[in-house]
């Protein structure tokens, strides 16, 4: 009577599903412009991917998902073009440098809880902003442009959008697979109520600490993805302002929600796109949305329709609740 | 006193919140395969004891043995593969997940995956998966559960998620399960089932409890043994029935003069 997949998860794969065929298509159809907003759109999802796991799971609340984006781009700046690696190389030095990253901010911020945590991430982010802006190898203010690389411009811009495009995957049947596991679990309780974590025989620090290296490992890959899409790395795109609309676009789309950082990544992606015209209107919708999800549907946007979908079909089928029954 | 070998042996344990004294040298033995009261009035320390035998709360001097470990050189996290399980006055279960995800929690110690299992070696997690979902319900048809496995905690009345804690703290099957305060909140037909339940478990699959309680009914119904608290200390100690006869506990619950 019990299938693997809960219901509520089996209307996400369908989604899911039918999203990658039509991204597939759109790789082979759509222009470039529109092909350049889906991998910024992508970019975004996977970091919001990874930062979702210690947010939403963990009740982690971390402001500084910019800083491992800023370490995966300019390590992937670095390899390539300041020693001419290939890109493979460069995009694993940006993943071990991730977990290195992730372990020695995590260590000790996991300590801490919410507003306290929040700004320890969020000074991380903003050093790593002034460290990069500093230095001469990372480029200083200017930043750093790159030699051109086989996939920015191979199949005139598909193969990164390909590539950005089996990242995501990846990233969410990652998601998946930790949510619905014993790792899941156990952040979730971690979340919830460390008191009871502990005595359930929960390691709290493990689990931060993997949610924690989880978000910065998806940070880099999105960061890196992104110095390869442009050519180019430069400070103030990874400024703190990027950790702070990271957050927003995971609380934005539904925390703990597996499509939720698509969602909200779109936000980001779109409403600029859609307000261009006005200057500035896009940074006061978002904040508008902000606030409004976080004061009105904890849930997101994601958890708004969900609560919709929810509602039509307890409409049509008088669902048979056993909730009442007394044991 | 000879007899079997006690299961958890605390003697002189004492626990300080700054200047308050929350325990003084309270000695508690708990008899392998025996149902064991704690009660006293609000303020006694009986949470306080059970979260120091939790490792929650770090006692300032005595000893703590279970099964033949010095439970003072472990970790709380440790505690749980000893074969301690416990729950909460104010239930520690997460609000969104099923029934049965919160009962697979309490085999965390038990399931063999790791988070490598968990990314990576799908396989694996499948089986493992599986194999602890099947302990779960076997769990959950015990307490009678089997039919909400699948609904979110927070759509269930209050007595169907103290099962739900129950069930989790039993699944992995403990040697030791504390309960602090389950018959709270209860009305008497839900305290009769529990009752039950408890002794179904310690007959049938040894369990030792370790329950407190407010209400003297449950416990002399169900206790073999009950230790009374009062201000941190251990005021009376017995049978049930002597205990509610002892006049320092009539005392303390009442008062002098």
């Amino acid at each position: 009577m019990l299938s693997r997949v809960p219901p509520a998860a089996r209307g996400g794969w369908l989604v899911a599903g039918v999203a990658t065929l039509l991204l597939i298509l759109a790789g082979f159809t759509l222009g470039n412009y529109e092909r350049y907003l889906i991998v910024i759109w992508l970019i975004y999802s996977i970091s919001g991917l990874g930062l979702n796991l210690p947010i939403g799971f963990g009740q982690i609340y971390s402001l500084g998902q910019g800083g491992f984006m800023l370490v995966g781009a300019y390590t992937t700046a670095i390899v390539t073009s300041t020693w001419h690696l290939p890109y493979a190389v460069a995009l694993i030095a940006s993943l071990v440098l991730a977990v290195v990253v992730g372990i020695l901010v995590g260590l000790p911020a996991m300590r801490l809880r919410l507003f306290s945590l929040a700004i320890v991430t969020f000074a991380f982010g903003f050093m790593l902003f002034h460290v990069v802006k500093s230095f001469q190898f990372t480029g200083g203010p200017q930043g750093l442009f790159m030699d051109p690389l086989w996939l920015t411009d191979a199949f005139s811009g598909r193969a990164i959008y390909f590539f950005a495009l089996l990242v995501a995957v990846l990233g969410l049947l990652a998601s998946y697979s930790i949510a619905h596991s014993k790792s899941g679990r156990a952040l979730l309780v971690v979340g919830q109520n460390e008191t009871a974590a502990r005595s359930l025989g929960i390691n709290i620090t493990y689990y931060k600490l993997a949610a924690f290296i989880f978000a910065s490992v998806l940070g880099a890959l999105a960061g890196s993805i992104h110095a390869v899409l442009t050519s180019y790395v430069a400070p103030e795109t990874y400024a703190a302002e990027l950790s702070v609309t990271m957050f927003a676009a995971v609380m934005i789309g539904g925390k703990g929600k597996l499509l939720g950082p698509f969602l909200g990544a779109a936000f980001i992606v779109g409403i600029p796109e859609v307000t261009q015209a006005a200057r500035g209107l896009a940074e006061v919708i978002y904040a508008i949305l902000f606030i409004l999800v976080v004061t009105v549907s904890p849930g997101g946007i994601l958890g708004i329709l969900e609560g919709l979908i929810g509602r039509l079909r307890r409409g049509s089928i008088k669902a048979a609740t056993a909730g009442e029954r007394a044991p | 006193m000879s007899g079997p070998e006690a299961l958890l042996q605390i003697e002189a344990m004492s626990v300080r919140f700054g200047g308050v004294v929350a325990l003084d040298e309270v000695d508690l033995t708990v008899e392998a395969g025996s149902i064991h009261g704690l009660i006293g009035p609000n303020g006694a320390g009986k949470t306080t004891l059970l979260n120091a035998i939790s490792r929650l709360v770090e006692p300032s001097g005595g000893s703590l043995r279970f099964a033949g470990n010095d439970m003072l050189s472990y970790r709380p996290h440790q505690i749980t593969p000893l074969g301690v399980a416990r729950t909460f006055q104010n239930l520690g279960l997460i609000e969104e997940s099923s029934v049965l995800d919160n009962v697979l929690v309490g085999l965390h110690t038990v399931h063999q995956g790791t988070l490598f299992d968990d990314l990576v070696r799908f396989w694996r997690r499948n089986r493992l998966e599986a194999e602890m979902r099947q302990r779960a319900l076997r769990m959950l048809s015990l307490v009678g559960l089997e039919e909400v496995a699948l609904t979110p905690v927070r759509q269930l009345a209050y007595g169907i998620r103290k099962n739900t804690e129950l069930a989790r703290a039993c699944v992995g099957r403990p040697k030791l399960l504390m309960l602090d305060e389950p018959t709270a909140g209860l009305n008497s037909t839900e305290m009769e089932r529990l009752a039950k339940l408890l002794a179904r478990l310690n007959r049938e699959e040894g369990l030792t409890i370790l329950v407190i309680t407010h209400h003297v009914e449950f416990l002399l119904e169900l206790a073999h043994v009950a230790t009374v608290l009062d201000l941190g200390r251990r005021i009376a100690h017995g049978t049930p029935q002597e205990v509610r006869n002892n006049p320092d506990v009539i005392t303390a619950y009442i008062g002098t003069d």
